[in-house]
């Protein structure tokens, strides 16, 4: 059987990751009108979601009752407990820091966003450390689930991270996350089974719709991802809105791939069916393509992969989305001042190159850039496309939160996407 | 209870108190980890949307509860797709379990009846899948059937293909092939129970009374084993109604989509756990109707057969 290089289930771990953007997620914004909207009260919890956009950054509230720690407290003894996306964090960083702080870590993981929020809400389990996607952020601040950092313990997110993420839209002055690591949504094929040039095509995303390329092709199985394909084919790239006449093209558009081109959904056809063959051109995450080198049978399959983000390719005149995943300390964290050890030593420009060498997923660390990560050999030439770079998040689309009601409309309509026909 | 006369009463008396007491363990198990969840899914199908969290948050009072989502199912089952997908689970189902009663049977036949010191290890075989995930059996199928893969390769080798097939875009037969596969196992132990416990010696009555074995096998063995089949096709028709994964990974195309994975789409997300809840009880209700016109259909059939 085909499986992966460690102990990882090659089924869940990146639909575990993945879904989190999606699914619970919520947006907003057309453009950048409506930061701040929230949904009125109710069910007990605060009631404004500070979400912000590129044009319109926002900084997180604080709460009287959720002070950040004070300067200069030694780390605490005893186990580390960390909340996280199954196999999203090197085991050997792990085990590194216990070697440096002798303390234990322990990882529980979560299947997707709703669940790790279902559980948190409760307040009966508490874990230090937790890693949500930026989109949720609103959400969990809103519902007090976080801390506000302290930065002095922290030295490396200044001092490492990117200045846009050390400073991000959707959390100013970092008050809650550091980044985590970083991912676009492009196209990625081989060479051997498509002969297009996608990176040179006026829209990237009709390859897509070509039927040449029928019975080979695929698309996530995950709602956000897969619609807005269905969009920026036909040049909406208001991938944060829920305008119904958006939506019915995005399902219009997708309802034609199942008899023209044999279109299959699935959560491993970037990082695991394309390297092997399977299938040749499919959307993928960059995250995906990177992990697809760890999967590929052969050196041959590899130097075949190929990687495009429409918005670099056509100078940002075509959509194609990009994101990052944080770091954050838990509202109600026994041991905040090991959880922000872990944080900054996660951002260690070393043990960040180590963490991704196992993960695939980039963080955005200044010492990586494509350049300098084909020079040091992680990343073969052909694919330097799918590392991201700090001037990549001017481009394209930002994924953020949508209201429940906008997140309902989406949903349906992928409901009726799945429903074929 | 009135005063007992006698100990043979008395044991009576205690038995009455006793034999209910011995299945409360399993009354307080349905209740607990059936009924208790059936509740919570009819909570949140009803329940009142989270402003922040997104989803829908259970209302456990039953006078609140808002039916619109039922309502809104309904309407697409009865004027929009969702009818078709139903209806394609159906027969997905129905062709399924009637493969591999085809399969099934012949090979709970043969290992009860002729496999003599053979038994105990072809259980054995029969059972061995089971040891391997699900998941991972089915993946080794996405291998297999590759356009590359050894089944395409065979079947070119033997001559039956001229050409590769496509197998996993979007195929109606290897959405079912694969569910056969899957649960396949799971009818043949009942079924082999129950034709373990026919008397041999009834059949041989009907051999010596002129039966040809054709007509010995569908006058005798057949009606006895009856209830085998039955259990054995309830015990693959239920899980096949609620599977989503084997067309997610064997197919991934809309057009072979069953309700199970509509399903699974909605509650992994956070809107549509409300969503997902309704269309749950949507499907319990089809299935449990389906299910009573079949026992019903069956009683009445080996009735008749025995009157």
């Amino acid at each position: 059987m085909a499986f992966h290089p460690r102990e990882r289930s090659p089924w869940r771990r990146p639909m575990s990751r993945r879904e989190m953007l999606g699914l619970m997620a919520g947006t907003a914004v057309a453009g950048g009108v409506l930061a701040g909207c929230g949904s009125s009260s109710g069910s007990g919890s605060a009631s404004q979601l500070a979400i912000g956009t590129r044009e319109n950054p926002v900084e997180q509230p604080l709460f009287d009752d959720i002070p950040r720690i004070e300067s200069g407290l030694e780390p605490e003894k005893g186990t580390l407990r960390v909340y996280n996306w199954a196999d999203y964090i090197n085991p050997a960083v792990l085990k590194s820091f216990t070697k440096e702080f002798g303390n234990e870590v322990e990882v529980t993981t979560f299947y997707n966003s709703q669940e790790a929020a279902q559980k948190l809400r409760t307040g009966k389990i508490s874990f230090d450390v937790f890693f949500p996607t930026q989109d949720d952020l609103p959400k969990y601040v809103a519902g007090k689930l976080l801390q506000p950092l302290n930065h002095d313990y922290i030295p490396n997110l200044k001092k490492n991270v990117w200045p846009t993420l050390a400073d991000p839209f959707y959390d100013r002055k970092s008050r809650y996350t550091t980044p985590y690591v970083t991912y676009s949504t492009g196209i990625g094929w081989r060479t051997d089974m498509v002969s297009t040039d996608v990176a040179s095509m006026e829209n990237p995303w009709d390859v897509l719709w070509d039927s040449e390329y029928r019975g080979v092709t695929g698309l996530y199985d995950e709602y956000r991802d897969a619609l807005s394909v269905g969009m920026y084919r036909s040049g909406i790239t208001n991938v944060n809105g829920a305008a119904s006449s958006d939506l019915k093209k995005a399902r219009d558009n997708l309802l034609e791939l199942p008899d023209l081109m044999e279109i299959r959904y699935t959560i491993d056809g970037a990082y695991s069916r394309l390297p092997e063959g399977n299938l040749g051109l499919v959307q993928a995450w960059s995250g995906d393509t990177l992990l697809a080198i760890q999967y590929a049978p052969n050196a041959e399959d590899v130097s075949v992969l190929r990687y495009a983000w429409p918005p670099k390719t056509t100078q940002d005149k075509v959509g194609g989305m990009i994101s990052n995943d944080c770091m954050a300390v838990l509202a109600n964290a026994e041991r905040p001042v090991l959880a922000h050890a872990f944080i900054n030593y996660v951002l260690d420009a070393k043990v960040a190159l180590q963490n991704m060498s196992w993960l695939g997923y980039q963080p955005p660390q200044k010492s990586l850039d494509p350049t300098s990560m084909v020079d040091r050999g992680l990343v073969p030439e052909t694919l330097a496309t799918a590392v991201v770079a700090q001037e990549d998040f001017e481009l394209g689309q930002i994924t953020t939160q949508l209201t429940p009601q906008e997140e309902g409309r989406w949903l349906e309509t992928w409901s009726r996407v799945q429903q074929g026909g | 209870m009135s005063e007992p006369d006698d100990g043979g009463r008395r044991a009576v008396g205690e038995k009455r108190w006793l034999w209910p007491s011995l299945a409360a363990p399993g009354v307080i198990w349905l209740v607990l980890l059936f009924l208790v969840p059936l509740y919570a899914v009819l909570a949140v199908a009803m329940g009142a949307p989270d402003p922040i969290f997104g989803g829908a948050l259970p209302a456990w009072n039953p006078l609140a509860w808002d039916p619109s989502e039922f309502g809104t199912i309904f309407g697409e089952i009865f004027g929009g797709q969702l009818g078709v997908v139903f209806l394609r689970t159906l027969v997905y189902v129905a062709v399924a379990t009637f493969l591999s009663l085809l399969i099934g049977y012949p090979v709970a036949y043969y290992v009860s009846r002729h496999a003599g010191r053979w038994r105990v290890p072809l259980l054995l075989l029969i059972i061995a899948p089971f040891w391997i995930n699900y998941l991972m059996r089915m993946l080794a199928w996405v291998n297999l059937l590759s356009t590359d893969g050894y089944v395409n390769q065979v079947l070119m080798f033997v001559g039956i293909l001229d050409a590769p097939r496509e197998w996993l875009v979007g195929k109606h037969s290897t959405v079912i092939l694969g569910l056969v596969y899957g649960y396949v196992p799971f009818l043949i132990l009942p079924l082999f129970a129950a034709l373990d416990r026919i008397d041999p010696r009834v059949i041989e009555a009907a051999r010596d009374l002129g039966a040809s074995p054709a007509r010995a096998f569908f006058a005798v063995t057949l009606p006895l084993s009856s209830q085998g089949i039955l259990a054995g096709c309830v015990i693959v028709m239920l899980p096949m109604f609620g599977d989503y994964y084997t067309a997610t990974l064997l197919s991934g195309s809309p057009r072979t989509n069953m309700v199970g994975k509509l399903i699974e789409q909605d509650i992994l997300s956070g809107a549509g756990s409300g969503r997902g809840a309704a269309l749950t009880v949507v499907l319990m209700m089809f299935v449990g109707i389906l299910m009573t016109y079949y026992l019903y259909s069956v009683a009445r059939a080996s009735r008749e057969s025995r009157a």
